[in-house]
């Protein structure tokens, strides 16, 4: 502590992933809600591999005719996941974190919901920049993509104003830019994977640790 | 004439889809495949040493060919069995087996798994998770109820899916939908295809679709892991010791049969997928889906070499293009359609079926009749008479009802029947290793079958569609199909057991077959021209096959009696009450002009009375036949021979002569159905000679001028008449007439497609001309005479003779086929085989390289010819040590205790060449051949002496048997020789030399 390490359950404070997700979802696209409905069921690391990964291949005796549905869900959660869990990589020590998590395994005890913490004015323009690359690569149009990230904007811009003294941990040029890859990379199922710059930091934009010690 | 409208729509249920038939037809491949490829990883892991035997067989191993090898070992297979039995012992037969029961047990619990892997925690939820207001629940009940389905489906939700799209898994009485996050998203935005998908799913449960389809999957995979998996890993360690040796391994047929077989089962199944993903796409578009659900997006438009290949990849989809799903939402006519690569995949099925069980069973029953062949080809036979015929009674029946062209079905049997070649040359049936036969062009006979196949039950399903008074047509498919059946089993019992021996070089001798034709007819007067008989070594060994196959009677009959029995039916008389359920909505509710008129048949007596006819001139050509052959008749004892094998010959010739002739006016008379037309009345002329000939036959002696056996009358069966083949004339005589009738209605068909060619130009050169001509591409099948002169209604007598001829026809083949199998048996004579082998082809010594013969000497030798030399040895050496010590005049009861116990031994050695290979050596099997002769003849002789006490006839013997043990010791000698040339150790016993090792070559 003294050394400014922060406890797991310290840096997720804020609002779940999964509620800020609802939220934008109910008001963006809500034909959506049974999805989120759906995915809530899980836990964030499923939720987040499944949304991740390939879309099913035919299978006998599927419909089969091969229409994907341009959904919003998977680009604000796997966005707004991303950002959460640079906001723990930033500020959490790893020993820790590992510590924690062989020990919820030990117990059976579910993983904590990943939280978005409040986020400074230049994290969320980060996030913005996110949310539109994410959309981007979904095809969305830039119209439409301009829209979801103004909405998960906005809805994080209503959590409350971080307090100066948290880490600096900005979501971060390795937050999930590439929504189709695994799980990305910082992410606790890859701690020691180098970040990889999909949309360079501008100057201003904080380092990965910056904040942490 | 009403007006032009859309053309009513078909119900696609009119007929089976034969769905349920493909899977078992690759269910019961994989089966078959895995015992045998088990077999062949359990023989190898036994390091045992088959080539050793079949080196010591006197098998030239750089011989490609098929039936050298078959002659050396069938005409050896005591010393086979026996040389296997220690060398290359066949693993316990519960290994076997216990393939197929494994693979079963696994797959059903990887079935019983695969929905709860699908349906896991993790992956789906449940539908209220996702819907917690109950309004999908609502939805999807409202469904359901339409659809009648119960129990309702278990729905579950993939949210994390973006596809729109569902899936239905689990097995058809406990289903599981899982409904995609994508089509959740879009139900609102999309509901026509939200109610496409759900009732497509449902409609796969109702077609029955699940369990099957994931029976497939799920053996499939247990198959790739369990069998295929160890089998090519032991082929790379087989080719892996091949190129360690520095050799170059052959090719490999074995690694070819695994790769075809992937190959197969992956087409054949994702080509009954496309087809069930279309039904159930009709289904539910009858069910009220609206076909905008299945508007697609647009493909982005490939490169040439895509849209090139486009067709290409289309057979590994499960599911079709859309654009086939949308037409068929419209037109069914995808459902009917046959299509030629499955029917080609298909064919390769009853050939490879049956060999994989051969294999199976070969190492264990060696001495299995036709029979057990018979039942083998059952199976398979079932199956691809039921997927072909199904294919074809639905495009026959689609073409009816659409008064579209009927298909001629002889292109798509071709296809089947070039399967079956293909599938002959992936076995090695017929070809040893090389890659070809060594008559590749015996592989058109499969082609041809299989055309003319496609084309009866084409025919037939032409005929019953114009006949059948009933509200649905499977029966009569049931009866036709069933026909069908019986003549591919016996097609496939003449194959696997002749043509696949023809093809690869079945050769017999002109000294063997006049042998075998004294046999058959004995006769006091000497052989004379009967080698020099034309066809003796080519025709008459293929009629003598004829008559080994055992249904080939009943067949026949089979195949002239369905259709006899829809003809007598006559024409159904207005609209045939199917065809009223195959239009499920009326014309006027549908908006569309009614259907087109049925098919018309051509009246009875078109057919019967050429048939009559023909019969008449046969009984005529018979009673001639029998006349002529009268004039020539030799003297009681002379009857057999030459004489009799040409009354056995003539017989079949002038009853198929005029049955040909009848065959060819029926299928004249016949409209469409010309092979039918000719095959009843060719059959029936057939029937009717063959029943003239049993009576004259029969009373041969009573007639003067008819007598061609007998002198005397008296009453003798013809089936027990001595010096008669009845099995012979009757089957070979059905079988020709059906062949006859097949070229009649070839040759017809041809004549009148040429006159269509000739009326069209006419036609076109005077365009205002009339436009009455058949062109034979409508689905009239009467002649317009019959159509003005006759309703075709069958009359009571007409009836009658129908009926009298079926009973007689049916009652005299199945006593034939019944008294034929039973004769057979289970089990066959191996000596009797064995004998039968080497008097009919002997056992040639190839053309071998000097190491190959050294090779086959050693193994020979090694493998169990020392311990016949070495027991030779000590005859001789017990002979001697008995002529030691005489010195003088002895007693008989004396000589007797001296020489009685060697004789005996001696004797034994009568049994070493039915016991042991023939020495692939020609000089050292001289040498062996004479020591068994002088043995056996000594010790005979050696035994008769000291029973009567004749002291010559004992010399004599002794001499005979010293002369045996000196031909050993040459024999010895020479092996010797041969494995030191060799650079092989020497035989155990140190060859003697000079006078101990002469031997006197028997007739020297």
């Amino acid at each position: 502590m003294a050394s400014g390490t922060v406890l797991p359950e310290e840096a997720r404070a804020g609002e779940p992933v999964r509620d800020v997700v609802r939220s934008v979802i109910a008001a963006l696209a809500p034909e959506e809600l049974p999805l989120v409905d759906g995915l809530r069921r899980f836990d964030d690391a499923t939720v987040v591999r499944r949304l991740n990964g390939r879309s099913r291949r035919r299978e006998p005796l599927g419909f089969g005719i091969g229409e994907v549905a341009a959904l919003v869900t998977p680009v604000v959660w796997l966005v707004l996941d991303g950002v959460a869990q640079r906001m723990v990589s930033a500020t959490v020590d790893r020993a820790a974190q590992g510590a924690a998590g062989a020990l919820r395994r030990l117990l059976r005890r579910p993983a904590p919901a990943a939280q978005v913490p409040p986020l400074t004015r230049e994290q969320l323009a980060e996030v913005r920049a996110l949310v539109l690359a994410a959309a981007g690569q979904r095809d969305f149009p830039p119209e439409r993509a301009a829209e979801i990230a103004d909405a998960v904007v906005g809805r994080l811009a209503l959590s409350p104003a971080p307090d100066p003294s948290a880490p600096r941990g900005a979501p971060g040029p390795s937050a999930p830019a590439d929504p189709a890859g695994p799980v990305g990379p910082g992410s606790p199922a890859d701690p020691q994977a180098a970040p990889a710059p999909a949309d360079p930091p501008g100057p201003d934009a904080p380092g990965p640790n910056s904040g942490a010690n | 004439m009403p007006p032009p409208g859309p053309p009513r729509r078909i119900d696609e249920r009119v007929l089976g889809a034969g769905t349920s038939v493909r899977f078992v037809t690759l269910l019961f491949l994989l089966l078959t495949a895995c015992g045998s490829m088990m077999l062949t990883v359990l023989r190898g892991l036994a390091h045992g040493d088959q080539e050793g035997c079949n080196l010591a067989a006197g098998v030239d191993p750089d011989d490609g060919g098929y039936w050298a090898p078959i002659v050396a070992v069938s005409g050896q297979t005591f010393a086979y069995r026996l040389c296997t039995s220690i060398w290359a012992p066949a693993p316990p037969w519960w290994q076997v087996v216990g393939w197929p029961v494994l693979l079963t047990v696994a797959a059903a619990l990887l079935f019983l798994l695969l929905p709860l892997r699908k349906a896991r925690r993790g992956r789906v939820v449940p539908l209220e998770s996702a819907d917690p207001e109950g309004e999908l629940r609502s939805l999807i009940d409202e469904l359901a109820a339409v659809t009648g389905l119960a129990p309702m489906p278990r729905i579950v939700v993939d949210p994390a899916t973006a596809s729109v799209n569902a899936v239905v898994f689990g097995r058809t009485g406990r289903p599981v939908v899982c409904l995609d996050g994508g089509l959740l998203a879009t139900r609102r935005t999309d509901p026509e295809r939200f109610r496409a998908v759900l009732l497509h799913e449902f409609a796969h449960i109702a077609n029955r679709d699940v369990t099957l389809t994931y029976l497939t999957v799920a053996l499939w995979r247990v198959f790739l892991v369990l069998i295929l998996l160890p089998y090519l890993l032991w082929e790379g360690h087989v080719v892996q010791g091949v190129l360690a040796d520095g050799a170059v391994p052959r090719p490999d047929r074995a690694m070819l049969l695994a790769a075809v077989l992937v190959l197969l089962v992956h087409l054949a199944r994702a080509d009954t997928l496309r087809s069930r993903e279309v039904w159930a796409d009709v289904t539910a578009l009858r069910w009220g889906a609206d076909p905008r659900g299945w508007a697609a997006p647009a493909a982005p438009p490939g490169g040439p070499l895509r849209r090139a290949l486009g067709p290409f990849l289309e057979l590994w989809r499960t599911h079709p293009r859309s654009g086939l799903r949308q037409g068929a939402l419209t037109d069914p006519a995808p459902l009917f359609r046959v299509s030629v690569l499955p029917l080609l995949l298909l064919g390769t099925v009853p050939v490879v079926t049956p060999t994989h069980l051969l294999r199976q069973l070969a190492p264990y029953r060696v001495d299995s009749s036709t029979n057990v062949l018979v039942a083998i080809v059952l199976v398979p036979a079932v199956l691809v008479t039921g997927v072909a015929g199904v294919a074809l009674w639905r495009a026959v029946a689609y073409a009816v009802l659409t008064g579209g062209r009927v298909p001629s079905g002889w292109w798509a049997g071709a296809w089947l029947g070039a399967g079956m070649a293909a599938g002959s040359i992936l076995n090695g049936d017929g070809v040893g290793w090389a890659w070809l036969p060594q008559r590749p062009a015996v592989l058109l006979v499969p082609v041809l079958a299989g055309a003319a196949f496609g084309w009866w039950i084409t025919q037939c399903a032409l005929l019953w569609a114009g006949t059948w008074r009933g509200r649905t047509l499977r029966p009569a498919l049931l009866v036709s199909l069933s026909a069908g059946c019986l003549a591919m089993v016996s097609w496939l019992t003449w194959w696997l057991l002749m043509g696949v021996a023809y093809a690869g070089g079945f050769t017999v001798r002109a000294d063997a077959m006049v042998r075998t034709v004294q046999r058959w007819f004995p006769s006091a007067a000497p052989s004379g021209d009967l080698g020099r008989l034309p066809g003796l070594t080519t025709v008459l060994p293929l009629l003598e096959t004829v008559t080994g196959t055992p249904l080939i009677a009943l067949t026949v009959t089979a195949l002239w009696v369905v259709p006899l029995l829809g003809w007598a039916a006559g024409p159904a008389g207005g609209a045939p009450r199917w065809f009223s359920a195959a239009f499920p909505a009326p014309a006027e509710e549908s908006g569309g002009p009614g259907g087109p008129p049925p098919p018309r048949v051509a009246p009875l007596r078109a057919v019967l009375l050429p048939g009559l006819l023909g019969g008449v001139l046969a009984c005529l050509a018979v009673a001639g036949l029998q006349a002529c052959l009268h004039t020539g008749q030799p003297g009681p004892d002379a009857r057999g021979g030459l004489y009799a094998l040409r009354y056995a010959l003539l017989l079949p010739a002038v009853v198929v002569v005029p049955a040909a002739l009848a065959g060819a006016a029926a299928g004249a008379r016949a409209g469409r159905l010309r092979l039918l037309g000719s095959l009843v009345a060719a059959q029936v002329a057939a029937l009717l000679g063959l029943v003239a000939a049993a009576v004259l036959v029969s009373a041969d002696g009573c007639v003067a001028p008819l007598n061609v056996l007998s002198d005397d009358c008296a009453w003798r069966p013809v089936w027990r008449r001595p010096l008669f083949p009845y099995l012979f004339v009757l089957n070979n005589t059905l079988t020709l007439a059906a062949a006859a009738a097949v070229l009649a209605a070839l040759a017809v068909s041809t004549a009148a497609a040429a006159r269509a060619v000739r009326a069209t130009r006419r036609v076109r050169r005077r365009p205002a001309g009339g436009s009455g001509t058949d062109t034979g591409t409508g689905t009239g099948t009467g002649t317009s005479s019959d159509s003005d002169s006759d309703d075709g209604r069958t009359g009571r007598r007409g009836r009658l003779a129908v009926a009298l001829l079926c009973v007689v026809a049916v009652g005299g083949a199945s006593a034939t086929a019944g008294h034929q199998m039973y004769q057979a048996g289970l089990v066959t004579d191996v000596t009797a085989n064995q004998r039968d082998y080497v008097q009919r082809f002997g056992l040639p010594y190839a053309p071998v390289s000097e190491p190959t013969r050294q090779n086959q000497v050693h193994a020979w030798y090694h493998l169990g010819g020392y311990r016949f030399i070495e027991l030779a040895a000590s005859y001789s050496d017990g002979l001697t040590a008995a002529g030691k010590g005489s010195s003088g005049p002895e007693s008989w009861d004396a000589l007797d205790g001296r020489f009685r116990a060697a004789c005996t031994r001696w004797r034994d050695a009568g049994t070493f060449e039915l016991a042991w290979f023939r020495v692939p050596d020609q000089i050292v099997q001289a040498d062996w051949h004479a020591m068994i002769v002088r043995a056996d003849r000594g010790s005979r002789g050696c035994a008769q002496a000291l029973d009567a006490h004749d002291s010559a006839g004992l010399l004599n013997a002794l001499r005979d048997l010293l002369a045996a043990g000196r031909c050993a010791a040459s024999a010895n000698a020479r092996i010797d020789a041969v494995l030191r040339a060799g650079h092989y150790r020497g035989t155990y016993r140190t060859p003697a030399g000079g006078a101990g090792a002469a031997c006197e070559h028997v007739g020297q």
